[in-house]
């Protein structure tokens, strides 16, 4: 589904992905990216959104060419892919409703508005409809940021460790409804973590990315044979 | 995506063409300057070698270094006590600090000599460099308090606490709160530097020679414009090294830390609130009331003086005034805005060193280099309507707009737009639906202070306004040569009144219009 | 908030500003460097009666006239204004000698002495002011008035005097007269005198009237107008005409000269034959005190005459020209 193939990616000269290949075939499914800190693995993950041109390689979404060398072929909004990022990005100055809202009206979808209304009905955040995002509680931001970019109904979703500041009850809760939403809605999920034992407990697969380098691909079942110095010492911390 | 780059492509044509117009008449000027005749040049140049004008230049560096040095120390303590102690009073005891800021700097030097000959001051006290130091002082304070009380505003409480966790408040203050606010305190010293290095009214007014009252004789005695653009150089040349503080510790800090503000904010309990308090009415009887008092008192000391009849004798001059200014500072705002639009998205960086360069240079020599380049045939549409205004306005001013609006720019995070992006809008959608709502009060802020420093502009305007326009700062200065004492004082108090009549406005604005829900609690 | 609607309302409102300043093709412009109280009221005259319509640049000489004549030399090459009216005859020759003005022989000035029209009519004098001495009558007793600008260097004076910076205006168009009066030689050492005498300059000649009216000094060379305008506020002051017995008294006569290629030259030709009528004549007499330069125009009391004052005998031009040479010396004079 998606292939990366000898891509290298620089900042300021400074190789942030170094010639990395991988293929991801498993559609559906739960993948998290997993590295220490500036190891990497959000830059892979905006690579996919577009968000970033590589330097060298390039990108494949369902067998189409989407960057190439310094270009990027598909933009970001044509790739059907969602964004969950780290701060949530919510807008500050739009209600719950506008933030849903925005997207839908940049589609030109027709009858949007009961669209809206039966995707915060199933986030059960109807109630929130006219709260601006700063009144909500970490949690219902959450769901906001999941509702914004699920309402558009991509075929994947990325996430940049949106449950980092949230307490264990709902980080719990959360990782449940994740877990779902893949079910239901057919939809396949790139979870960055630099939390083991979150990868562990719920990735299909895992990827795990260490100084610009993939040092793992596979289940994580698989990844305690998995013979490399770096990856034992990371899950074992 | 065919017409996102058609309105970014327009958007960079129209800056570039801005930028022309008010960075080439300058480059012209000071370009014909040095490429001028070789022995005249080397003359002009090594003419800063002589006794009287390395005397003048060791002023002004004197005068700018004292001047700056006290605003910050004095703007600092203001701020402190203003923002984040509990003193009493403080808002009205704010409006009031602000008020020689709000005046031409000439009108409040001819009110403190007045009151220092009334209070039989020497002589010499009064004709010296520590005097013009000391109004230069009471003038540029409220800057100085303005941007750092910004900059102590952004300081969340979790830094100062976790301070004090380990040590006292005071030690707190001095080894995390002033780090912090190193970008304001140096923002607003180079502000003010180079702010009180182009002040002429002040020093020549008290007979203190100075770099740019030699430069001014150049040009109004002399008549010698290669020398006096040279020297101009050579001036801009000293604010230039400013340049390179400024690159290294500040472009990536906030130069006007306005608009943001810390999630949380800690209030310091003043243990003893009368000292403080007694200490700051003090300062601001002895160095705002008694002058702006003394202009009161020689207007109504004449029993037959009328406000009322000196505001009808002004109005011409305070409508045109009001709508050349709010135009100046609408265009100064926009253009602000497109400039650190560009300079984020394709980080063009050197624009802001260019504002830099051409707001430094002294007033009158941006005036000249305006009348050389805008007054030919076929510019002379510009050069003979208010546009040469507008231009003037820009030349001086758009460098503290972009300051402002670009710090702003910088505090919304990346991934607002990125999310929009994402979502398939446009970016001048992107840039119409967040980036310019979220602006909104830094955009505000901006208009207003370029507002005011358009209603006071004296130095360029007088240089290039259209005949038959009439504008209240030239106005009063004109009528000043001979009118009796209580007209001229009951104009500047006019004035005064008029620009503090702006400000409220732009206070009350600000609570109508940004009085949404979401900024609440942020 | 819809911030294009707001944007396309602000814009429409500056198209508006801009617009609203279009020009008419009957009028004039002038700069004048001459104070604005009183210049105002003489072109609205001229545009009554007229119909013509009169746009100024006004300028004081408070500010040494940087804005008007450095706006003339600038504008050289595409003249905006058409007709200037200078305070004195020294920043007109100024223009001439630069080749920005143009001769013109206006009829109105048949009745105006020669002294005071320059050699190729590219100026021509018209109401003069005088300079005078302003002494403060609380301070200076009669007996202790000097009759002679030399006295000033005696040593009861001492520090007790003030003279505008002779760098700018009437000042310095004042010392250029005492050197063409005295000889280079005499002028250089009575200036020298003055300095080690202690005199106080001030900022300009408006300064120098506060600071004696004040009694910040006792005394201070200043021009009739200000002279006039201190008395009208009720200080203690009086005006001496000094050299009554010697060489005479500065009379400062005001000019106005005629742009070369100006844009509205006919109309401009209209203004200097107005300024130069007996009617502005007698209207500057009456508002500041000037002293017609035309025989016979009736004045108020308080003016003085051409006829009870002795003049000092000098080429106008000829002054004009040494103020020009002696301002590097006056540049370091002038710095105490």
């Amino acid at each position: 589904m998606i292939q990366f193939r000898n891509c290298t990616k620089l900042f300021d000269s400074k190789t942030i992905l170094r010639n990395i290949s991988l293929e991801v075939n498993e559609e559906n499914s739960f993948t998290s990216i997993l590295g220490k800190s500036g190891s990497g693995k959000t830059t892979l993950l905006r690579l996919i959104a577009g968000l970033e041109k590589l330097n060298e390689g390039s990108i494949h979404i369902k067998g189409k060419i989407v960057s190439e060398g310094s270009k990027i072929i598909v933009p970001p909004h044509e790739r059907n892919v969602g964004f969950i990022f780290q701060d949530l990005a919510l807008w500050p100055h739009f209600t719950v409703y506008q933030n849903i809202e925005f997207g839908l009206k940049q589609k030109k979808i027709a009858g949007y508005k009961s669209i809206i209304m039966q995707t915060m009905n199933e986030f059960g955040i109807t109630d929130l409809k006219d709260n601006f995002t700063h009144q909500l509680s970490g949690g219902q931001q959450q769901l906001v940021a999941l509702a914004r970019s699920m309402v558009l109904q991509p075929e994947i979703l990325l996430m940049d460790e949106p449950l980092a500041n949230l307490d264990v009850k709902l980080k719990t809760q959360m990782r449940k409804l994740i877990k779902q939403l893949v079910k239901e809605k057919k939809v396949s999920i790139f979870y960055v973590t630099h939390d083991h034992k979150e990868a562990m407990e719920m990735s299909d697969k895992m990827i795990v990315v260490n100084e610009g380098a993939i040092t793992y691909y596979g289940t994580p079942e698989q990844s305690i044979y998995f013979d490399s110095t770096f990856l034992k010492e990371f899950i074992e911390v | 995506m065919g017409k996102t780059i058609n309105i970014k492509t327009i958007l960079l044509l129209v800056a570039g063409l801005f930028s022309a117009a008010i960075v080439l008449p300058l480059g012209a000027l000071l370009f014909g300057t040095i490429s001028g005749q070789a022995s005249e040049v080397v003359n002009n140049i090594t003419s800063i070698f002589h006794g009287d004008v390395l005397q003048s230049i060791g002023n002004s560096l004197i005068i700018s270094t004292a001047v700056s040095i006290l605003s910050v120390l004095l703007g600092c303590c203001f701020a402190f006590l203003f923002s984040k102690a509990n003193l009493p009073f403080s808002k009205a005891l704010r409006l009031l600090l602000l008020l020689p800021f709000l005046l031409p700097s000439y009108v409040i030097c001819v009110a403190w000599n007045d009151v220092w000959l009334f209070a039989d001051v020497h002589r010499n006290l009064i004709y010296s460099l520590p005097a013009v130091v000391f109004i230069l002082t009471t003038i540029y304070t409220p800057l100085a308090a303005f941007i750092i009380q910004a900059g102590l505003k952004n300081i969340n409480a979790g830094m100062e606490e976790a301070g004090m966790m380990i040590t006292s408040y005071k030690e707190v203050f001095i080894k995390i709160v002033l780090p912090l606010l190193r970008p304001a305190l140096f923002s607003s010293f180079i502000l003010i530097f180079i702010l009180s290095l182009s002040e002429f009214a002040v020093p020549s007014f008290l007979s203190v020679p100075v770099f740019v009252t030699e430069i001014f004789t150049q040009f109004s005695a002399f008549y010698n414009y290669s020398l006096a653009a040279t020297q101009s150089l050579i001036l801009t040349a000293i604010c230039l090294l400013l340049l390179f503080p400024e690159r290294k510790f500040l472009t990536n800090e906030y130069f006007f830390p306005f608009g943001k503000k810390a999630f949380r904010f800690r209030m310091y309990e003043l243990r003893n609130k009368s000292v403080p308090l007694v200490l700051a009415m003090l300062y601001l009887f002895f160095t705002v009331l008694v002058p702006v008092a003394f202009l009161a008192f020689q207007t109504f000391s004449v029993a037959k003086t009328s406000l009322l009849d000196i505001v009808i004798m002004l109005l011409p001059s305070l409508k045109d005034s009001l709508l050349i200014a709010v135009a100046g500072a609408f265009i100064v705002t926009l253009f602000g805005f497109i400039f650190s639009w560009l300079t984020a998205q394709y980080k063009l960086k050197f624009l802001q060193t260019i504002l830099l360069f051409v707001f430094a240079v002294p007033a009158i020599v941006t005036g000249v280099s305006l009348i050389f380049f805008y007054n030919t045939p076929s510019l002379s549409f510009i050069y003979s309507s208010i546009l040469i205004i507008l231009i003037a306005f820009s030349t001086r001013f758009l460098f503290i707009a972009v300051k402002i609006i670009s710090d702003n720019l910088r505090q919304i995070p990346v991934s607002y737009t990125e999310a929009a992006k994402m979502m398939g809008a446009r970016s001048f959608y992107i840039f119409r639906k967040i980036s310019l709502p979220l602006l909104g009060e830094a955009l505000f802020t901006s208009f207003f202070i370029i507002l005011i420093f358009c209603l006071n502009e004296l130095s360029t305007v007088i240089m290039v306004y259209p005949p038959g326009t009439s504008l209240l700062p030239v106005t009063i200065f004109t009528r000043t040569a001979n009118a009796p004492q209580h007209i001229v004082s009951g104009m500047s108090l006019v004035a005064l009144m008029f620009t503090l009549v702006i400000l409220l406005c732009m206070l009350f604005g600000k609570k109508v219009l940004f009085n949404q829900q979401w900024r609440e609690s942020r | 908030m819809k911030p294009i609607r707001y944007f396309l309302l602000l814009s429409s409102v500056i198209a508006f500003l801009l617009t609203s300043c279009t020009t008419t093709n009957n009028e004039v412009v002038v700069y004048t460097s001459v104070d604005q109280v009183f210049s105002e009221p003489v072109l609205k005259e001229f545009e009554k009666r007229t119909g013509i319509k009169v746009k100024t640049v006004f300028d004081t000489e408070e500010t040494k006239s940087t804005g008007v004549l450095n706006r003339l030399i600038a504008e050289r090459n595409n003249p905006q204004s058409d007709v200037f009216w200078s305070g004195d005859p020294m920043r007109a020759d100024v223009l001439k000698q630069r080749g920005i003005t143009e001769a013109y022989r206006s009829p109105a000035a048949s009745g105006i002495s020669e002294v005071f029209i320059d050699n190729d009519y590219n100026w021509i004098g018209f109401s003069s002011r005088a300079r005078v001495l302003l002494i403060n009558t609380n301070l200076v007793k009669p007996q202790d008035i000097p009759s002679s600008i030399l006295d000033l260097t005696n040593e009861k004076y001492k520090g007790k005097f003030t003279v505008a910076n002779p760098l700018f205006g009437t000042t310095s168009f004042h010392i250029a007269a005492i050197f063409a009066a005295l000889g280079d030689e005499k002028a250089t050492q009575f200036m020298e005198d003055l300095k080690k005498n202690g005199v106080v300059i001030s900022s300009s000649n408006g300064d120098v009237k506060k600071k004696v009216a004040t009694g910040e000094v006792q005394m201070g060379l200043t021009d009739t107008d200000d002279a006039n305008e201190a008395v009208k506020e009720g200080a203690p002051v009086k005006a001496i005409f000094l050299d009554q017995n010697g060489f005479g008294n500065l009379i400062v006569p005001n000019t106005v000269s005629l742009i070369k290629n100006s844009q509205n030259s006919e109309n401009g030709k209209k203004l200097i034959d107005f300024l130069l009528s007996v009617e502005t004549e007698k209207m500057l007499a009456e508002s500041c005190a000037q002293m017609p330069l035309h025989k016979g125009v009736p004045v108020p009391s308080t003016v003085p005459s051409l006829d009870n004052i002795v003049p000092m005998k000098v080429n106008y031009a000829e002054v004009a020209q040494k103020s020009e040479q002696i301002k590097e010396y006056l540049k370091q004079w002038a710095r105490q």
